[in-house]
């Protein structure tokens, strides 16, 4: 049984809808990628399962339960870290910490006192006077040592250095050992390259692909660097050819289904080099949004 | 638009409906002092006894200012307003300057205004431009309104009309800049109010102490609202050049020193570092702990204003009352108004003025309930296993608490004041006649809460317009002789005036039952709404 799901979910505001009948299933223990550009719903669905806002049609499914009726239930068993959050400035660190803590009915002490070393944090300076990648260490470490069964990040690197983004990434396999299941948001593409075992992609509130990273690079385009020995040819109409870039004899372009037609051109042309490699997330990312 | 200007209009365009209300303010207060006056005190004779009563009493004159011709319209005006109005204008300036200046470098507004083509320097330069500008609306609008009742009524000058509108609002220019100046010296908004609020405190204390021993009346030149009292408008209008030139001198002195520090500082430095770590802070364990320690502060200020307040009207309730007793239109309303304890007259008076300050209070708290939410921090607690009703109920527990404890404190103030003073108010009236206060102010904590129950944004809004018209109803009804329809839709029409009268318990509990419900209604809405960003 899936430990989140949705059904059709929902979101209009006004006219427009920030979710559009949204079908996500997540399986316990999983990592998954929940990626987007701005505007696109990421947001607003985490809001929508968290309960704070409510949808207008649809419905969506945490331990079985509806996020609508059960938010305290679901709560208990679940953690948010918001990406960009106003923290009470006149608590210090530690203060909030107890406090998050408190609040959610359960702390791993030891464990949070190994992430606040692990993430190098001061918890008795107060929150005003801590940067921006401070203040998101501290929610991560609220979070993650809350040990729920569900994590739901929403941008939860943002603010912090590469090397505070290594600590959290260790924190995020540590979860996903312990059987923690993870629902990530997240604009760093390597990131859930590395930690997410399936990814959804979202545009304007739609659900435009979901899967692992391997089913949906099987799916995106390939992409092709042929570097021709003489002045390149004009690929432009070549079937399955697409986003062609020239560069002085080095073409770059991606083939979206057989390669038949592009090879069998090159075959009669002097080509020098032929490299053809798989899409990265960042480039399946532009190849789907870069419109 | 050059960068300077930009920032000046936007501050502008933050404070001008405050700007124009306090305007208005004055000008209704000014209005409904010289009718007021003129039907309370019909004739010569009532007028002449008000003045004998107030004249030689030190305890008022420190409270209100010198009692100067009680016995005219203007000279009752002057009494009336002077003492009050340049303080409240202050207040606000003060806060307004603590709020565009610090308040803004606080919450990181300020890093992106000065990442545009401008200096820090012009930068502060623009943004006190202007908070004068918008004072100088609040002038605008209370002179036209004063001109209008000096053209009505007859009963002083346009040119001595616009001199005393000119300085009701005065002192607030110089109070605006010193605002300015301690958002440079203090690391917090919240410091750098309470350090220009301890400037005003003196200034007011060196003028109580000026006003109420005239040997040492010399005093009053080192308080800006002393400089009020030497130069009394509408009475005796003097000192004209020398109010303009002290007030604007030293009005330009703390600005420039002001743009000074504010560029020879970095971004978010003051010259008081602010402590920053706190080893042993307390264990916040809870909603309950966490708005505790959040409002604490704020709970104190109210409770330590309010006895105090009560305190020194306790000082002076003995000569006020028997003042009030020598009016035969007051007395005849006080009769109407089922008033049985005379000699507690001014304390019924003073409760009824208290009450709607704790209502100011009851709505403060529930705007800050919204701003929580608009700020993103209640999502913090929503997300946690902790039902809506209960997150809210703790923090409108804390709200409830506090408008309790302020009005006892209030009462005991009352108390102590009139003890000292020979009074005869009982501590028991005293108590009852603060909490007699409460039900007013949970009242419309109710509307509020219910607004922000499914309307969030227009909660603030809704209560603060409420408290203005009771309070206009209350100022203004019994002078103009409203009908007594338009009455009732006050807040406040329906209190006693405790401890005078008794407080009847019964219409009490309706009203508390009613603002109880209120709150239920509101819960119930903010369960079944999305929370509101922004």
């Amino acid at each position: 049984m899936s430990i989140i799901a949705t059904h059709a979910l929902t979101k209009r505001y006004g006219d427009k809808d920030a979710v559009h009948e949204l079908n996500l299933e997540i399986e316990p223990g999983e990592v998954f990628g929940f990626l987007g550009p701005n505007g696109a719903g990421k947001t607003t669905t985490i809001r929508l399962l968290l309960g704070l806002v409510q949808p207008t049609s649809g419905s969506a499914e945490i331990f079985g339960l509806d996020t609508k009726k059960h938010s305290v239930e679901i709560h208990k068993r679940l953690a948010y870290v918001p990406g960009e959050s106003s923290l009470w400035g006149a608590l210090t660190g530690r203060q909030t910490l107890d406090l998050l803590g408190a609040l959610h009915g359960y702390v791993d002490t030891d464990y949070r006192q190994d992430l606040i070393k692990r993430f190098q944090l001061d918890p008795i300076k107060k929150v005003r006077a801590y940067s921006k990648g401070n203040r998101q260490k501290l929610l991560l470490i609220a979070g993650l040592s809350s040990r729920s069964e569900v994590l739901l990040l929403d941008e939860p690197t943002s603010g912090l250095d590469p090397l505070m983004q290594e600590v959290f990434r260790s924190a995020v396999f540590e979860a996903k050992k312990r059987g923690q299941t993870v629902f990530l948001s997240s604009h760093t593409l390597s990131e859930v390259e590395v930690l997410c075992d399936r990814v959804a992609l979202l545009r304007t509130g739609e659900l435009i692909e979901t899967g692992t990273l391997d089913q949906m690079r099987h799916l995106s385009a390939l992409t092709y660097q042929i570097t021709f020995g003489t002045e390149p040819v004009d690929l432009s109409g070549v079937e399955n050819v697409k986003r062609i870039l020239v560069e002085g004899r080095r073409v770059t372009c991606e083939v979206a289904g057989k390669p038949t037609a592009l090879l069998t051109l090159l075959a009669g042309v002097d080509v020098v080099k032929v490299v053809s490699h798989e899409p990265s997330l960042e480039e399946m990312f532009l190849s789907h949004y870069g419109n | 638009m050059a960068t300077s200007r930009v920032i000046t209009t936007h501050v502008i365009k933050q404070r001008r409906k405050v700007s124009v209300a306090l305007g208005w303010m004055t000008g209704i207060v000014t209005f409904s002092s010289v009718y007021g006056y003129r039907a309370a005190y019909p004739h010569y004779v009532d007028r002449l006894r008000l003045s004998a009563s107030f004249s030689h009493d030190a305890g008022i004159a420190a409270v209100f200012g010198p009692a100067r011709a009680l016995d005219t319209v203007a000279g009752f005006t002057a009494f009336r307003t002077l003492g009050v109005i340049p303080l409240i204008v202050a207040i606000w300036a003060m806060l307004s300057a603590t709020r565009g200046l610090r308040g803004e470098e606080e919450s990181g507004r300020w890093e992106i205004l000065i990442s545009a083509p401008i200096t820090k320097r012009r930068a502060t330069l623009a943004t006190i431009r202007g908070l004068y500008a918008s004072l100088m609306i609040t002038t605008v609008v209370a002179a036209l309104l004063i001109t209008v009742t000096s053209l009505v009524s007859h009963d002083f000058s346009v040119t001595s009309g616009l001199f005393f509108a000119t300085t009701l609002i005065g002192s607030a220019f110089l109070f605006t800049s010193v605002g300015a100046l301690t958002s440079q010296i203090a690391s917090t908004r919240r410091l750098a109010a309470t350090q220009a609020g301890l400037v005003l405190g003196v200034s007011f204390l060196l003028r109580a102490i000026a006003d109420a021993s005239p040997d040492i009346s010399w005093l009053h030149w080192l308080s800006p609202l002393g400089w009020i009292t030497e130069s009394a408008p509408l009475t005796h209008t003097r000192w004209l050049g020398l109010f303009f030139s002290l007030t604007l001198g030293a009005t330009i002195l703390l600005t420039g020193l002001t743009v000074s520090l504010s560029s020879n500082r970095d971004l978010g430095a003051s010259l008081v570092p602010e402590r920053i770590t706190e080893r042993n802070g307390t264990r916040i364990t809870g909603t309950l702990s966490l708005w505790f320690k959040l409002q604490r502060a704020n709970i104190a200020g109210w409770m330590v204003g309010f006895f105090l307040m009560s305190f020194a009207f306790g000082l002076v309730a003995h000569g006020a009352t028997t003042a009030f007793g020598s009016s035969s239109g007051f007395q005849k309303t006080f009769v109407n108004l089922g008033i049985s304890k005379m000699s507690e007259l001014f304390f019924g008076v003073i409760f009824m003025m208290l009450t709607s300050g704790l209502m100011f209070a009851a709505v403060s708290h529930a705007s800050a309930l919204r701003e929580q939410e608009a700020e993103g921090y209640l999502d913090h607690i929503l997300v946690a296993p902790i039902s809506r009703t209960r997150a809210l109920l703790t923090r409108i527990g804390v709200s409830a608490g506090s408008l309790l404890a302020i009005s006892i404190c209030a009462g005991i103030g009352a108390f102590v004041g009139s003890s000292l003073s020979n009074g005869t108010l009982s501590f028991k009236d005293a108590v009852l006649a603060g909490i007699n206060m409460v039900p007013s102010a949970l009242l419309i904590f109710g509307i509020s809460i219910a607004v922000f129950g499914f309307a969030p944004r227009a909660a603030t809004i809704i209560g603060q317009s409420l408290l203005a018209w009771s309070f206009l109803m209350e100022l203004i009804g019994s002078s103009l002789k409203l009908n007594h329809w338009l009455l009732d839709t006050s807040l406040l029409h329906h209190m006693t005036f405790a401890p005078a009268a008794d407080p009847r318990w019964g219409q009490n509990t309706l009203v508390v039952t009613i603002g109880i419900a209120l709150i239920g209604f509101g819960i119930f809405a903010f369960n079944h709404r999305d929370t509101e960003i922004g």
